[in-house]
């Protein structure tokens, strides 16, 4: 279920509870310079019904390979890419195969039996189990070396307001899906809340000493030392503000443009907002591991600015001999892989913060899919593409695996982080151990 | 050395803890005692009076001509010493050095020089306050409330309760009636069973919960079907006036079922007396996306829906009916940063003083509602994103929300620096909303009483009305009569307050009123000896506290609302445990019902079990606790601390002897009779009750003494038999009635009641008295008297030294 997010919890997350105000109005020290190891960072992003295999697989194996339409866009980092073909979902039980497609794909494990009741199969509820994202994250949040401030944030684009198993990807553990945020708007309050409430505090402060003087004349002696003490504590803050300020934030706050609706229409926009906040909360290390979920499985996006009419998810249905479909599902999964290389590029162009490089060479994004393909519903050869390199992996490759279960790629990116894991997940599926990518 | 000021202390017990006439009158005390004595080993007094005297006056104001200005200031005792050896007397400082120096110092500096002693000369006097925590979450939650679909409470108990044939709600609706509780098991027994859908079918229960106290409610949904419960959350989450439509589930969200989760738990903190809408959804029918025809769910034989809670300091039940209203509410924006407690040193909240956490707490406060305002902008300024005039209606809006705040309409000056100005300087309507609320809720206006307008008006007048009542700022048509000049004359305010009583705020704060009364407002730790009172487990406890909530409720808001009843009443709310319990025959699952309680006859509060537990012991009773509590609750007397803590005995070392007998033993000495005289006679008159309020005749084979006694005014005694005897007296005892209208009134005004006019506070128990000592008759007159009293304004004072 849901967990209920108080607005004393959402208080306590923003870290406005008054009594620690005026230091938690200050954003936490940034302590590049204690690391000592380099940063490991992971991005899960996912979208949707499936790819057309012919279009998205490189034909070769091994380092020269050549990229296809579905994902030409990611030619500039070729050589930072790495194709993952032949990985499958194994795992089965209930559910519809979008629903499993999502729910078991981070998490490696069975859906519980439960009331959701898909376009065929057994109804189901929520995944039995933690994800991987969140796996690596409370292993990366228990060291103080590697603890952030949030040590994971799901960000989402055009997520329906709807809690289901077709639109959870994350788990913090079993029966417990995290909800992405796809409101920039709201990220950005999340991310930076503090400092603009700073701000507007700082102004707000300052006008208030003025009605102060003025009502202090209003009343007798023996009241105004009441309204002098006020005005003293409403001065200390404003002191605090100010040394808060002056300890500063080596890291500019971004601007979010104003004004953007959610609207399937936007979302080629929305999608560039919460990229560009996802490599600031890199930069300003909030966090080390993120999710970018584009819809949901089963998404309906339409992409209009494609020329493309028809909703996603009925055109992934299409058979292989509609031509027209395959043009433009083909071009939807070229549209998200853009997203993709939006986000490499991006993160190849901020340096990495006290260290060296870019972001990109401490980053793994992993692009994903509840489905190997659309009409068919299959679970085998799920898109794995894999670009950056976070974790040690020898990239710029194309990689063609004999029907692996897809837990032990998971378990990979948990022994890329350090985190020696035997098993992730249904441990049926992680006989041999992690993948070997490096 | 001993001051003069403990000497005080071994004074009798003076009355009415709470206004400065104590000290006043301890002056007086002091000053006999010490001529009485005259002991030679306290010279201070007669040394000011013979060497000092002269120039400074008898009591330290100054004499013309001589030295004229005020003794008072803020140096120590010793300091002041060294400044009497160098300096004093003026002519010839060495008269007055050593033993005779320090004395004289001491002297001065507790009969009229500290800021202690400062205080206790003063008269009581209306002072600037802050809003109290209490006033400053209701006010935040009616003032944004104000902007919201004015709601009235239905009082019938219960919620709306709609069943649908089959899986979406809102279609096929079979039935609609009012139940209780959400409490409901579908099986064959079930009349509708057999109207629902073969697949499936779903239900709504709908409506309101008023929260009976302030704190955090633990929800508990229970269902092994999809189920969901909106609790204070408007417009199930649908609301599409954002930029971004908000990712708002339910508070418990359990649609989707999971595995074998049957129950689900969430946690909410709540304001007491406000009304929040809540809705229980429930589908026994599969879920999801897919083509109706997929669904393969079958209508189970057997399927449940329930709704429990653990309200603050209680166990878990079933949501009872009470707290249930089938009204269609409003969200409510509950503030949620936490707030240090206020001053309470005089007996009652008070925001007298401002600290660093607390000016910390106001400015969290403050973010956090002009968050909740800028989330909520479209809806609260009754716009929409794509309007022509979006940006006129906020800012429309925001004006308003000033005046409202500061209670008065808004000067030029205001308009312009609260609302004109910050949005001038914000870059987009957003940012320039969210400084008008931070300014605001930052704002002294906003942050004290009285303190707004250029002088004292008919909505200064509004307001100590509404802040009397309900602890909030007032309504619209309390407002509007400010506006047209009918609060002119007393009898219109008193309609106005009287119109207010009706109001869940009003009950909130009265109900609080009595917990302070019977002091009970901490909730005590009432662990029994589990060997002896067996079965007297939390859930017994936390009925008893409801037990004792229903009686108070009953008396105070129904019938003739005479105050005598809380002390002479027969009557007892029992359920089904309490009855098992208490040996009132009721079945095992019975709800609360009034019974009486004639064997033994019980006499309102003074006999409930609660407040018998409460004062006792976790093995034995407590008459020196329960006396104590005779004493200063209900007939307003102060009583000193004990010169020590004394640890009572322990009843198996004295094998034997009754409690009585023990606590007799114990306070034998003549230095503990002083109190224990009247403590231990009142107290005795409860000894028919044990430790968990049961009725006993024998103790330890002993047959009980419950006799008792007490001193009137008069001087005279009055002999008791037993609690029925105490509670006759007590109910038309005047030092009773005194006690509860002075402390009724501190709790509604939250300043002291002298500072309203000797002969205000005499009028109060005269009208107190001629009403029938109607207690509603009470709260309105003292309502009135606090709202037609304007605070003194005086023009500066000469600021002494």
């Amino acid at each position: 279920m849901g967990k209920p997010q108080t607005r004393r919890q959402f208080m306590q997350e923003l870290g406005l509870s008054a009594a620690a105000l005026p230091f938690l109005l200050n954003m936490p020290s940034l302590g590049f310079a204690q690391t000592t190891q380099r940063k490991k960072r992971l991005i899960v992003m996912f979208s949707p019904n499936g790819v057309i295999p012919e279009n998205f697989w490189p034909g070769e194996e091994g380092e020269n390979y050549n990229l296809k339409d579905s994902t030409s866009p990611l030619e500039p980092f070729k050589n930072r890419t790495l194709f993952l073909n032949g990985v499958c979902d194994k795992v089965r039980g209930d559910g519809d195969n979008h629903m499993r497609g999502i729910g078991c794909l981070l998490t490696g494990i069975e859906l519980f039996p439960g009331n959701i009741q898909g376009g065929s199969h057994t109804p189901a509820g929520w995944s039995s189990g933690i994800s991987i994202d969140q796996e690596i994250k409370n292993q990366l949040q228990k060291n103080a070396a590697t603890r952030t401030r949030f040590g994971s944030l799901e960000f989402g684009v055009m997520v329906p307001e709807r809690a289901d198993t077709w639109t959870r990807m994350s788990y913090a553990g079993p029966n417990q899906p995290l909800a992405p945020i796809d409101d920039p708007y709201q990220m950005f309050d999340k991310m930076y809340g503090r400092v603009k409430d700073q701000e507007s505090l700082k102004s707000v402060l300052d006008e208030l000493q003025e009605d102060l003087a003025k009502l202090r004349t209003r009343v007798s002696a023996d009241d105004r030392r009441l309204l002098e003490e006020h005005a003293q504590w409403v001065r200390e803050m404003e002191r605090e503000l100010q040394a808060s300020k002056q300890r500063g934030n080596d890291h500019a706050v971004p601007t979010l443009e104003p004004g953007i609706v959610e609207d399937n229409d936007n979302m080629p926009k929305i999608s560039q907002t919460q990229i560009d906040l996802l490599v600031n909360s890199f930069a300003a290390d909030f966090a080390r591991i993120a999710t970018l979920q584009f819809t949901r499985s089963v998404g309906q996006a339409k992409m209009r600015w494609l020329g493309i009419d028809e909703g996603h998810h009925g055109l992934s249905h299409e058979p292989d001999s509609n031509n027209d479909a395959k043009d433009k599902l083909t071009r939807i999964n070229k549209w998200y892989c853009e997203q993709l290389a939006y986000l490499t590029k991006k993160l190849a162009e901020t340096p990495e913060p006290g260290g060296e490089g870019t972001l990109l060479d401490n980053t793994l994004i992993v692009w994903t899919n509840e489905l190997g393909k659309g009409n068919s519903h299959t679970l085998d050869n799920i898109p794995f593409v894999l670009v950056g390199g976070g974790l040690d992996f020898k990239m710029g490759r194309s990689l063609k695996f004999k029907g692996v279960a897809h837990n032990r790629l998971l378990m990979a990116l948990a022994h890329g982080f350090g985190h020696r894991i035997n098993t992730f997940g249904n441990p049926d599926y992680c006989a041999d151990g992690p993948l070997s990518l490096t | 050395m001993m001051t003069p000021k403990r000497k005080f202390h071994f004074g009798l017990g003076t009355r009415h803890p709470g206004h400065t006439a104590v000290f006043v009158a301890g002056v007086v005390v002091l000053a006999l005692l010490a001529t009485a004595t005259g002991r030679a080993e306290e010279p201070g007094e007669s040394i000011y009076m013979k060497r000092c005297a002269s120039c400074h006056g008898k009591t330290g104001g100054g004499v013309k001509g001589e030295y004229s200005k005020p003794l008072v200031g803020d140096k120590t005792v010793p300091q002041l010493t060294n400044y009497v050896t160098k300096s004093m007397p003026d002519d010839k400082p060495e008269q007055c050095v050593g033993k005779d120096a320090e004395a004289v110092s001491r002297y001065i500096y507790d009969a009229f020089y500290s800021p202690i002693a400062q205080a206790r000369h003063r008269p009581p006097r209306i002072e600037l306050s802050r809003l109290t925590v209490t006033q400053h979450r209701n006010v935040v939650a009616d003032l944004i409330g104000s902007f919201r679909r004015n709601v009235s409470l239905d009082k019938r108990d219960g919620l709306r309760a709609e069943f649908f044939k089959g899986r979406s709600m809102g279609r096929d609706r079979l039935e609609e009636r009012i139940e209780p509780s959400v409490l409901a098991h579908f099986d064959k027994s079930n009349p509708l069973y057999d109207r629902f859908d073969p697949k499936g079918f779903s239900a709504r229960w709908s409506g309101a919960l008023v929260a009976p106290e302030t704190g955090n409610y633990e929800f508990i949904l229970k269902s092994d079907h999809a189920v969901r419960l909106w609790l204070n959350q408007d417009g199930r989450g649908n609301r599409d006036d954002n930029e971004f439509s908000e990712t708002k589930d339910a508070f418990i969200d359990a649609w989707v079922k999971s595995g074998n989760q049957i129950e689900y738990r969430g946690t909410i903190f709540l304001i007491a007396g406000q009304v929040y809408p809540l809705a229980v959804e429930f589908s026994c029918h599969s879920q999801g996306v897919g083509d109706e025809k997929e669904h393969k769910s079958k209508l189970p034989e057997h399927s449940f829906v329930e709704l429990w809670w653990r309200p603050p300091h209680r166990e878990v039940e079933v949501v009872p009916a009470r707290v249930l209203s089938p009204t269609s509410a409003t969200e409510v924006c509950v503030l949620n940063t936490p707030f240090p407690p206020d001053d309470r040193s005089v007996g009652y909240e008070r925001g007298s003083s401002v600290s660093k956490a607390w000016a910390d707490a106001t400015t969290g406060a403050a973010i956090e509602v002009a968050d909740y305002v800028v989330g909520h902008m479209y809806e609260l300024s009754n716009t929409r994103i794509k309007d022509d005039k979006r940006d006129e209606k906020v800012r429309a809006f925001a004006a308003t929300f000033v005046e409202r705040a500061f209670r008065r309409p808004l000067t030029d000056f205001e308009r312009r620096l609260y609302v004109d100005k910050q949005f001038e300087g914000a870059d987009d309507i957003k940012l320039g909303l969210k400084r008008v609320v931070m300014l605001t809720m930052e704002s002294p206006r906003f942050l004290y009483h009285n303190l707004g307008g250029d002088e004292d008006d008919a909505y200064a007048q509004a307001s100590r009305l509404s802040f009397a009542l309900w602890d909030s700022l007032p309504d619209r048509q309390l407002l509007d009569a400010a506006a047209k000049g009918q609060l002119a004359k007393p009898d219109q305010v008193a309609r106005q307050a009287q119109r207010m009583l009706d109001d869940p705020r009003c009950h909130a704060k009265v109900r609080q009123f009595m917990h302070y009364w019977l002091d009970i407002e901490q909730v005590p730790d009432m662990a029994k000896d589990k060997e002896q009172f067996k079965g007297f487990d939390a859930a017994v406890t936390s009925d008893l506290r409801t037990s004792l909530d229903l009686f108070l409720d009953d008396v105070v808001w129904n019938g003739s609302g005479d105050f005598r009843q809380l002390l002479t009443s027969d009557a007892m709310y029992v359920n089904g445990r309490l009855g098992a319990y208490y040996g009132v025959n009721l079945p095992k699952d019975a709800p609360f019902e009034k019974v009486a309680a004639t064997t033994p006859k019980r006499v309102g509060v003074l006999t409930h079990p609660y407040v018998l537990a409460r004062f006792a012991y976790p093995d034995a009773t407590s008459p020196i606790h329960r006396g104590v509590f005779i004493v200063r609750s209900v007939l307003g007397r102060a009583l000193r601390p004990p010169p020590k803590a004394v640890a009572p005995l322990a009843p198996d070392l004295h094998p034997g002897m009754t409690t009585r007998q023990r606590v007799t033993l114990q306070t034998e000495p003549k230095a503990c009779q002083a109190c224990h005289g009247m403590i231990n006679a009142l107290g005795f008159t409860l000894e028919q009750f044990d430790a968990v309020g049961r009725f006993r005749d024998k103790e330890f084979g002993k047959p009980i003494d419950a006799r008792g006694a007490y001193e009137l005014p008069t001087g005279k005694v009055r002999n008791f038999n037993d609690a029925y005897d105490l509670a006759s007296f007590l109910a038309e005892s005047e030092e009773t009635h005194d006690a509860f209208v002075m402390q009724l009134f501190h709790h509604l005004a939250k300043q002291s009641m002298m500072a309203y006019g000797q002969d205000k506070a005499e009028q109060l128990r005269r009208d107190f008295a001629a009403h029938g000592y109607n207690i509603r008759d009470l709260i309105v007159n003292a309502a009135v008297t606090i709202a037609t009293t304007a605070p003194d304004r005086p023009k500066a004072e000469a600021k002494s030294n």
